[in-house]
């Protein structure tokens, strides 16, 4: 239970104490049954509203209560609310205003509570747009039966709620690999696997026979095993294009969109695959994620991805000063709707230093933009760097859809993401702090 | 069969404005009805039915404005101006010239059609109609400008209709106000306020039932919850938050409950207050002094009873006399007085004065008969004067001669009467003694006297009509006090048949008579059934009975003034008789038993009315009489009368001469546009035809000696030397000369049409037109010219 700030109490009739006023100046100067009538009505219904506000204000109290930490577009979140009267006043009608900012959320309410007792309900919604939201505060409104006054109690308590881009199942999008310098660039289907060996560990119960590496355990005269880690040739530096002056499109349906989502889904993709992902965005604010593995990388880059925003950097900018930070055997997948070409001047130094480059174009004219992507594919192909055209149907395929009952499939992890729509989850409730 | 339709046509209704909006409006009915019933106790003659209308009509008129994008000055005074054009005809009457006006109108437009058959329209009688409306309209505006200028001036004075229509106007504001303000605002407690200030004020200040203010109060609370319930629903609504229906309810049932019990506690509550403690003290005390009255009786102390007055019968209430209100008089051909009236030389005149021959005035109507306030009996002297007697709180004109001649009258009386006295007119003294029971000074009840033969002076009001139609109503307290006042359930019908019979009079004596007229319309009989008991007998007089006798017709008529705001009282005694000529006397038989009205006139005292059908009506004359004395202008009420004369006269003329000369001008304009587009859609031959029979027309109201056969030119020739010689005067001259080449020109076209083989052109047509718009104007300068010529000749 969250404890209200000040009450705020408004007598909503000025004119009110003004004729009480004068009535009981009557009453006293030239004593009459009708003034007395009026006085007793008038101020009479003027205290009893205000003790029972007064009341009120004494007794109102608003629990909230949150599971989940974080969300993915598309889940379902619930909250439980818990109205508490605890004034021998009924409340006739309480107006739950929500202050929270998450989109198309709506928690407010309007609901009775009798007598020192309690009503309790649960708000669902879906989360349709990605971003870092607030849930709360929340504003006690209610009035007594005249509406003479009204009541304000606040609740501060919020809670942060991140909601991550949705990461959707792909269409066949081959990447690049990247890693061999000095052999020629490789054919965009001849993907492989990594071999090299960054050190040798101890070997423990469970490792593959197949990768004891037989010379150290000889002369160490113990079993050591190889370790295969990632080489830089196996990094995605998966590149978004954010560029306020190429997106076409407008909210679900836009370049951007689409763009945070392909880098959502593509970055998920390759951490599920074991390599390091990294992620560089020209957005507001700037996004640049070396590329590491793991869940804790997955969080960071939808981290960013919730919340970054269109900016004013163009690609080639973003290629030609992160130029020194790109591995020179990194496979590049740029994610552009940019359709100049302009930026293909910064990629190709990379590519002369041993990038491989994958290049998403989000067709701007499918997203209601103009441009001709024509001319862009055909210098990639001229410069055989693999691009795949991406429409503005990317998600209308069904597999992209969300999933049962319109909604994505929840997951529940330590971090405490989101819950699943029909599945009774057994994560604890949290009051909003 | 209608219920079904009804149902059907309730529901759409309801679905249409929605329960909110009915429930709204329906509680707004109940806070103005209370205001409107409320005032029916405080205000005399207050329409009540009309009343609730005006604030029912009113409130759904406030709200229709607020739900109008209007701004809030322009929709007050579409209201005002709606408002008191509907309480305008409705209270003043202005109905029946309105719709002369409007069939004028419609005459005068099939004359404009038939012009060609029939010669140019008569527009006299729209003229006369139009005046006629704008003379009642004047009526009303001064009356109510007296009012209000009686309240300014601290005279006020009772005017039935002023007072309906401010206090009309008054509630068809603030109903509508309450409507604007709830609809528009969401704010009940302003738009209620006013109204309630109102009753209240009014309530305080005669001080009387409170029974209205708490369905005010449970009504207007009642609002206030639903119009902010509505409010916050509203919002909830547009800001798409879900909110249970049965918090409506919950609402409904908590208000309610509370206002019920508000209303409750507020009702049985006692006022307490210093006048009320000691009041209640003496209650205490009288009942201890009643405990001891035996004691006090055995100590010998007891008051002496006051001697018995010869009037004491006559006084107390229930009927004055046995003839009077139940049932037919016991009328016999007994003679019982002879009166010589010394104003009269023997054998002289064929048609004697006609004289009332008063015993007893009345001025208490109690619904069921008459009785006389409280008197105070005061022997005199024979010869003495009875205006000797004069107290402060005499009205200045009941102690001057001037207005008045003195008639001295000798009585015999052959009949036992008690020992009344009779005199026509205002009692002044007796050659005998006798005794005079005052009601107050200056108010005399009536006279005594034992002997049977007994000379007698009077005075009668020598007035004329014109003089009676000059005088205003700022009638002194005393009088307006006890011979305005009216029972407090006098039928509301009685007082709005009083004030639609008066509307439109402009002046007290002229309302006087429309009531007197009105009632010499119902048939004289003595064949009547007995009065119910518990009806108010005029109201059964006037809306059942339609017909009866003296008593009938003077208390009536008395009931009838005073509601219209004249000061009136019933008086009884003897009508003229029979006149003997050789004798020079009147032989007064029982028959002649008769009860009249005196109506008092400021600067006259009371004037006779005959509303009786089955007596003659009283001839007053109309030449100029002597002016009132100097003295008696120089009083202050007569000064005050003055200069409201003096007022309501710049009002008239200030409003009645520029808004007639507007409205003629206005009417002209509207004649000259709609001839003017009438004979330009007339063929052209016809249309130059018709001028030169108008010409023609207009050299007959001219005058203009024509001989017989002349051709059109030697007609335009004889017009146009008639016009030069009859305008001598160079201004008008000026103004009118030019006739005569228009005339030639008319002429000319005229005999192209007739005799040319060319036929005329449209364009022809347009010049006729043309010189003809100059012309007529011309010719009609001339006929007035000749007009005022003559009128001084």
């Amino acid at each position: 239970m969250t404890r209200s700030s000040k009450p705020r109490l408004q007598l909503n009739s000025r004119l009110l104490p003004i004729l009480v006023g004068l009535l009981l100046i009557m009453q006293l100067t030239f004593p009459y049954k009708g003034w007395l009538i009026l006085l007793i009505g008038l101020g009479g219904a003027w205290l009893i509203s205000y003790l029972w506000m007064f009341l009120l204000a004494q007794g109102l109290s608003l629990t909230r209560e949150m599971r989940f930490g974080w969300a993915q577009v598309g889940d379902r979140i619930e909250e439980r609310f818990t109205l508490t009267n605890s004034s021998p006043i009924t409340a006739v009608w309480v107006e739950v205003v929500d202050h929270s900012t998450l989109p198309d959320y709506q928690a407010g309410r309007v609901t009775g509570v009798g007598i020192t007792s309690e009503n309790r309900w649960k708000t669902q919604s879906v989360c349709t747009r990605r971003g870092v939201f607030t849930l709360g505060p929340t504003t006690l409104c209610t009035g007594d039966p005249f509406g003479l006054y009204t009541l304000n109690l606040h609740h501060p308590a919020s809670i942060t709620l991140t909601v991550t881009p949705p990461i959707v199942p792909l269409p066949t999008i081959d990447v690049a690999p990247g890693g061999r310098a000095g052999e020629g660039r490789s054919h965009p289907n001849a993907m492989e696997r990594t071999v090299s060996a960054a050190g040798v560990r101890y070997y423990l119960p469970g490792d593959d026979l197949r990768h004891i590496h037989w010379p150290t355990s000889a002369r160490r005269n113990s079993l050591y095993v190889r370790r295969l880690d990632s080489t830089p040739a196996g990094d995605w530096w998966i590149i978004l294009d954010l560029d306020r002056a190429v997106q076409a499109g407008q909210d679900q349906r836009s370049t951007e969109e689409h763009g945070v989502i392909l880098a959502a889904s593509l970055a998920d993709r390759g951490l599920q695959a074991g390599r390091a992902v990294g992620l560089v965005a020209n957005g507001e604010p700037l996004a640049w994620l070396s590329p590491q593995g793991g869940d804790t990388q997955r969080w960071e880059i939808l981290r960013q991805l919730a919340l970054i925003a269109p900016g004013e950097r163009s690609l080639a900018e973003l290629l030609t000063r992160g130029r020194a930070s790109f591995d020179q055997v990194a496979s590049l997948i740029i994610i552009t709707a940019s359709a100049d070409g302009t930026w293909l001047e910064a990629l190709l130094p990379l590519l002369r230093r041993g990038a491989v480059a994958t290049v998403l174009l989000l067709d701007p004219t499918s997203f209601g933009g103009t441009g001709q992507i024509g001319p862009i594919q055909a210098l990639l192909a001229e410069f055989g760097i693999t691009a795949h055209l991406i429409t503005s149907d990317l998600l209308d395929r069904p597999e992209a859809r969300p999933g049962h009952h319109g909604q994505y499939d929840w997951q529940i992890s330590p971090l405490g993401r989101a819950i699943a729509p029909h599945r009774a989850p057994d994560v604890a409730w949290k009051g909003l702090d | 069969m209608l219920a079904k339709p009804l149902v059907w046509v309730l529901r759409q209704i309801i679905r249409w404005i929605g329960w909110p909006t009915l429930l709204s409006i329906l509680l707004l009915w109940t806070a103005l009805g209370s205001v409107s019933l409320g005032l029916t106790g405080v205000m005399r003659g207050f329409d009540t039915p009309l009343m609730l209308v005006i604030v029912g009509v009113g409130v759904l008129a406030g709200w229709v404005m607020a739900r109008s994008p209007l701004p809030g000055w322009l929709a007050g005074l579409i209201l005002l101006v709606v408002g008191s054009e509907a309480l305008l005809l409705r209270v003043g009457q202005l109905g029946t010239p309105l719709m002369t006006v409007f069939r004028s109108s419609g005459d005068l437009i099939a004359a404009v059609w038939r012009e060609p058959f029939t010669g140019p329209p008569d527009l006299i009688p729209l003229q006369l109609t139009l005046a006629e409306l704008w003379r009642s309209f004047n009526i009303l505006l001064m009356r109510i400008i007296d009012w209000l200028f009686g309240l300014i001036t601290g005279q006020p004075v009772f005017d039935l209709v002023a007072a309906t229509l401010v206090w009309g106007g008054t509630l068809w504001m603030l109903a509508a106000w309450a409507g604007w303000a709830v609809r528009r605002y969401q704010h009940p407690l302003w738009g209620v306020t006013p109204a309630g200030a109102l009753l209240l004020i009014s309530l305080a200040f005669a001080p009387t039932q409170t029974a209205t203010v708490p369905p005010l109060l449970g009504a207007t609370l009642l609002l206030i919850a639903l119009v902010k319930y509505e409010a916050r629903e509203r919002s909830w609504r547009t800001a798409g938050t879900d909110f249970p229906l049965d918090v409506r309810t919950e609402m409904a049932v908590t208000a309610i409950f509370l206002s019920a019990g508000l209303v409750t506690v507020a009702t049985m509550t006692p006022t307490l207050s210093v006048r009320q403690i000691a009041r209640f003290t003496w209650r205490l005390m009288g009942a201890q002094i009643s405990q001891a009255q035996p004691m006090i009786r055995s100590l010998g102390l007891d008051s002496n009873p006051a001697p018995a007055s010869p009037l004491d019968k006559v006084r107390a209430g229930g009927l004055p006399r046995d003839h009077l209100l139940g049932s037919g008089p016991e009328l016999s051909q007994q003679i019982v007085m002879m009166i010589r009236a010394a104003e009269i030389p023997a054998r002289s005149p064929a048609e004697p004065p006609h004289y009332y021959w008063r015993s007893l005035t009345y001025d208490r109507y109690t619904g069921h008969g008459w009785s006389s306030g409280k008197t105070q009996t005061i022997a005199y002297e024979a010869g003495e004067s009875v205006v000797a007697e004069d107290n402060a709180g005499v009205p200045d004109d009941l102690l001057t001669s001037s207005s008045r001649r003195i008639l001295r009258q000798d009585v015999e009386v052959t009949d036992d009467f008690g020992g009344l006295l009779f005199a026509a007119g205002e009692l002044l003294t007796a050659d005998q003694n006798f005794s005079v029971d005052w009601r107050g000074p200056g108010d005399i009840f009536g006279a005594t006297i034992e002997a049977k033969t007994y000379t007698v002076e009077s005075r009668l009001p020598l007035v004329n009509e014109t003089e009676l139609r000059a005088v205003e109503s700022n009638y002194p307290e005393a009088i307006r006090r006890r011979y305005l006042s009216l029972p407090d359930d006098i039928p509301n019908r009685v007082l709005t048949l009083a004030r639609d019979l008066t509307a439109l009079e402009p002046t007290p004596y002229d309302r006087a008579k429309a009531i007197e007229s009105y009632l010499r319309t119902f048939p004289y009989t003595l064949d009547l059934p007995p009065p119910p008991r518990n009806r108010d007998i005029v109201d059964y007089f006037l809306f059942d009975l339609q017909r009866g006798y003296c008593d009938y017709y003077a208390s009536s008529m008395v009931v009838l003034a005073r509601a219209a705001g004249l000061p009136a009282r019933l008086a009884i005694g003897y009508i003229n008789g029979t006149y003997d000529a050789a004798e020079a006397r009147y032989i007064v038989s029982a028959a002649e038993a008769h009860s009249w009205v005196e109506i008092y006139f400021p600067g006259y005292g009371w004037v006779n009315f005959e509303p009786t059908a089955g007596r003659p009506a009283i001839e007053r004359l109309t030449e100029q009489m002597p002016p009132i004395p100097a003295e008696l202008e120089a009083e202050p009420a007569a000064r005050i009368g003055h200069t409201a004369g003096v007022v309501r006269k710049f009002w008239l003329w200030g409003l009645a001469l520029p808004g007639s000369l507007a409205l003629l001008a206005l009417g002209g304009l509207v004649w000259s546009a709609v001839d003017g587009w009438r004979l330009r859609r007339l063929p052209p031959a016809e249309a130059i035809s018709l001028l030169y029979q108008r010409l023609y027309q207009h050299s007959q109201r001219l005058h203009t000696p024509l001989e017989i056969g002349s051709t059109p030119l030697e007609f335009a020739t004889a017009l146009i030397d008639h016009i030069d010689g009859l305008v001598k005067q160079k201004r008008w001259s000026q103004l009118v000369t030019p006739a005569g080449s228009e005339v030639q020109q008319l002429a000319e076209l005229y005999i192209r049409t007739r005799y040319s083989l060319h036929r005329p052109a449209a364009a022809d047509q347009i010049r006729a037109i043309q010189i003809w718009r100059n012309l007529q104007r011309r010719l009609w300068l001339a006929w007035i010219y000749l007009f005022a010529k003559r009128s001084d000749g």
